[in-house]
């Protein structure tokens, strides 16, 4: 039990810290875009704009799946819930997660070989060659931290004492 | 039977279809009495990102693949060689160029696959929606949209401002004027229907050329029975390349032909005299690119020694 | 098992796992990943969750997203969207379902700044389905307004739906763009009397307000003109060439920033909660997307489209009956792939037969973007709905969906004006093109 919480305190942590991250990021590319749209109104550019915004997204994009999962959850489709027992639907629930883990746990892993390639193809972007390995890590570990997320939400339905919801 | 995947993301018509595609399955299926058959995947129907593309390759998502090393260049330093200003001029021709260097340098630039086709695209243009360009004055302060570093740097040094977008943006750019013109090859005119918008067209002087591959898993051609393997490389190298750029300068031809027959479009090529000041100034971005690379310990100067000088 | 029976059991699959309630993008990525894995095989399956994630996360014409939820968020946390709803209630509240109608003709005007319809569901769901419930209209109305409204971006121009459609098949993306634009109208005008006919029927779903003095309604119009004034200089600087329409989303929300902390309306909290919830909601829909993505190369390897186009061109029933069973065609295959990824897999296969047939092109075009519109709302994979859902967390999807259904009613009936009368998509191209 104490077990239990201590595990869903570190996962809100992690999940709280990766969105962090992403509201950064977020925060980055506005401003990366607002300052290249009025340099470029008056004629010089933010050089390399786009390579910064498109790895940018990558992290905002990731950094906000354990939060999302937190502060909502990912959508499903809720047409039968009514149907179901709620011992059923606590079943279906911690099923989706462990699914969710599992393909968030595959991303991670891929992700990070993903890196290795890029690393041997010396992939980077394209007017900046910032190179892609790097981001791919970032993504891996993110996608892995979400993956522990819903190990959490997972026992949470199995032990915890929430119950169905 | 076998199938070998073959994936792009360009339209099922595009010209890639007639210049690589057909020669070769119908090369691979008459070698092989019909037993090596080729599918198509156009669209990006097996996985989007252009960038991707040749991770794909050796992935094994297909099993051949087209892409531009322009969006990855820094996988290309010696092949992209031949985008420079001059480079295909010099040497005759793109894929010749490309091949003379092949075997003794460029081989270590494709880990896991093994290059089917490679080539060069015709000249790169000004695609102008309505500014025409005559003298480098006329460059100043000009959003010209363009795909790589190179053409970035290209364009900057002519005193123009380089501009990074998605090719599917290119149109509503142009026709609102958030960007002034574009930098590529005439084929790409009718590929995104550029000349719907684009009223002036500046062509002359040396602004590079855009290369193209298609590469096959290494995997997977050594994992064929020998006289598939021995009809797939029969038909790989140099001759599949030459109809790659045949076509695509056939059809570059084609579209400057009728924008010159079109009384609403301005087509402007600049005589050699003309050129000359844009071209001072390309081919100087051009020795630096080069010399750069060599700094970096590659061999780029044996690369372009041997892409521009002639096969004896 | 042949390619396509594979690709049909996975199918089923999927319609299976979405109704055991497994979160769609991962049931989509399951699925994908395991057709990938039996039709291929399982190293390249594996990598294209890698490869897929990446390019779909990074992709330049995506960051239109996140920017434009930042927008809607920010105006919303600054209390503009508030005043923008305040200012419509007291010029049309007291009409039944005005402030609905509203919602639409904002969901055009966003469309024409936007080529993206995931992009205006999230924009327009975020500025306006809470404001509407506030005034009281049903969850159901309000949500399957916005769905519905949101699919109006691929169809009035600028929109991303016809230019993959040009792209793929060489024709003129300015005749398509204008060839959108009537029945964009009248769509529009289509889903207004829908949305009068509910008001009709279910009079508690859309209640009407109490009459304004003029005074009022003044005073509401100009509380609205900063949020009026930033959609102005969003859509004049678009139309102007000063930046793009994903641009135009960062301007937006950077000038909604200004304006909140100017007028003293937002403060930095309420900024960081617009941050986070911006991040939140970017998250839920690009998973969605790259899990389509994923799951898109093994539909291609199914060969499920080239079956279907096989079988519908051995018919024998006349043009209008191809026509017919491939528009049929379409609304199936929306239920269950994403929009541009079914023009991808299928317009190889059909383009060549519409075109054999003899129907104008570019008005296949116009008719396919609504029939795509249409598979945005459809369940069960309807991505707008999704959308709708990821800022409307409370209300039950089931109800997002019985929302939707009068206005795909609407879309029914306007396919059926298209096919009646196709000088409604040809008229403004042919009079400017000839
Ligand atoms: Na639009
Ligand atoms: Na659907």
């Amino acid at each position: 039990m104490t077990m239990l919480r201590f595990f869903a305190k570190g996962a809100d942590l992690l999940a709280g810290a990766a969105a962090i991250l992403a509201g950064i990021s977020l925060l980055f590319i506005t401003a990366v875009i607002l300052i290249d749209v009025i340099g470029r109104y008056f004629g010089s550019p933010f050089y390399g704009a786009r390579d910064l915004v498109q790895m940018a997204a990558v992290i905002v994009v990731f950094g906000g799946m354990a939060y999302a999962d937190r502060n909502g959850g990912h959508i499903q489709v809720d047409i039968l819930e009514q149907v179901f027992s709620p011992g059923l639907n606590r079943v279906l629930t911690a099923a989706g997660y462990m699914i969710g883990a599992v393909v968030f746990a595959l991303i991670g892993w891929n992700m990070w070989a993903a890196a290795e390639m890029s690393a041997l193809l010396n992939m980077s972007t394209n007017l900046l060659n910032l190179p892609r390995g790097p981001f791919e890590q970032i993504t891996s570990i993110l996608a892995w931290a979400t993956a522990l997320c819903l190990v959490e939400r997972v026992l949470d339905r199995v032990f915890g004492a929430k119950g169905a919801k | 039977e076998e199938h070998l995947k073959f994936a792009h993301w360009a339209a099922p018509n595009h010209t890639l279809q007639p210049a690589i595609i057909e020669p070769f399955s119908k090369a691979v299926s008459q070698a092989t009495g019909g037993e090596l058959v080729v599918d198509v995947y156009p669209g990006g129907e097996l996985g989007k990102g252009p960038a991707e593309q040749y991770i794909r390759a050796v992935k094994g998502v297909a099993d051949l693949v087209w892409g531009l090393p322009g969006y990855t260049s820094t996988q290309f330093p010696l092949s992209m060689i031949v985008e420079l200003p001059g480079v295909v001029d010099e040497a005759g021709s793109g894929y010749d160029a490309i091949w003379r260097a092949y075997d003794d340098y460029l081989t270590g630039e494709y880990p896991g696959t093994v290059p089917i086709a490679l080539w060069a695209a015709e000249p790169n243009l000004l695609i102008m929606g309505s500014k025409s360009v005559r003298t480098l004055n006329d460059m100043a302060g000009l959003k010209i949209r363009v795909s790589g570093e190179v053409a970035g740097k290209l364009i900057e040094a002519l005193g123009a401002t380089p501009v990074q977008m998605p090719a599917t943006e290119m149109y509503t750019a142009l026709q609102t004027g958030l960007i002034d013109g574009v930098l590529t090859g005439a084929s790409a005119i009718r590929d995104f229907r550029l000349d719907e918008i684009a009223n002036v067209y500046v062509q002359g002087p040396q602004l590079g050329n855009i290369s193209f591959y298609v590469v096959m898993n290494e995997k997977k051609l050594n994992g064929l029975p020998e006289n598939m393997r021995a009809a797939v490389l029969a038909e790989a190298g140099p001759a599949l390349s030459k109809s790659g750029e045949d076509n695509w300068n056939r059809v570059a031809e084609e579209v400057l032909a009728e924008l010159e027959a079109n009384p609403n479009k301005t087509v402007i090529t600049l005589n050699p005299e003309e050129s000359a000041p844009f071209d001072a100034i390309t081919l100087k971005v051009r020795d630096e690119a080069i010399a750069d690379l060599d700094a970096k310990g590659l061999p780029a100067s044996k690369v372009l020694s041997a892409m521009t000088t002639a096969a004896q | 098992m042949s390619g396509v029976g594979i690709g049909v059991a996975g199918l089923a699959v999927l319609f299976v796992l979405l109704a055991l309630r497994v979160p769609v993008a991962f049931a989509m990525f399951l699925v994908g990943l395991g057709g990938m894995a039996i039709l291929n095989d399982l190293p390249s399956a594996l990598s294209l969750l890698a490869s897929e994630s990446f390019s779909v996360a990074s992709s330049a014409e995506l960051i239109i997203i996140p920017m434009f939820i930042l927008m809607g968020n920010v105006a919303t946390e600054s209390g503009m969207s508030r005043k923008l709803y305040d200012s419509a209630y007291a010029w049309i509240g007291s009409i039944r379902g005005g402030l609905a109608s509203a919602t639409i003709l904002g969901c055009a005007g966003f469309a024409a700044l936007s080529g993206s319809s995931v992009a205006s569901a999230l924009t327009m769901g975020r500025v306006s389905l809470s404001q509407m419930n506030r005034f009281g209209y049903s969850h159901r109305l309000s949500t399957g307004a916005v769905a519905a409204g949101g699919t109006l971006g691929i169809l009035i121009p600028p929109s991303t739906g016809f230019v993959i459609y040009a792209i793929l098949t060489r024709e003129s993306i300015g005749r398509l763009f204008m060839a959108g634009i009537l029945p964009g109208i009248m769509l529009v005008a289509l889903f207004v009397l829908t949305i009068w006919l509910i008001a009709i029927f279910r009079p508690a779903d859309a209640p009407a307000g109490e009459r304004t003095t003029w005074r009022q309604k003044w005073q509401a119009t100009i509380g609205a003109a900063p949020i009026t004034l930033i959609v102005i200089l969003t859509i004049g600087g678009i139309y102007l060439g000063v930046f793009s329409p994903v641009e135009a989303a960062a301007v937006g929300a950077g000038l909604s920033v200004l304006f909140g902390f100017t007028l003293g309306e937002m403060t930095v909290s309420k900024l960081a909660s617009a941050v986070m919830d911006t991040v939140a909601t970017s998250s839920t829909v690009l998973l969605i997307l790259i899990a389509a993505s994923v799951m898109g190369p093994f539909l291609a390897l199914s060969h499920i489209p080239a079956a279907v186009g096989d079988f519908l061109t051995g018919l024998d029933i006349g043009r209008y009956g191809v026509l017919m069973l491939i528009l049929l065609s379409y609304l199936v295959l929306g239920c269950f792939l994403e929009g541009f990824a079914m023009l991808v897999l299928t317009m190889p296969i059909f383009f060549p037969v519409i075109v054999s047939l003899g129907f104008d092109p570019i008005w296949f075009g116009v008719v396919v973007v609504l029939t795509l519109e249409m598979g945005l709302i459809t369940p069960p994979v309807g991505i707008n709905v999704f959308i709708v859902k990821s800022v409307a967390r409370d209300v039950a999807l089931i109800d997002i969906f019985r929302g939707v259904f009068p206005f795909l009613l609407a879309m029914l009936a306007a396919v059926a004006l298209l096919i009646l009368f196709p000088s409604i998509a040809l008229l403004i191209p042919q009079t400017m093109f000839g």
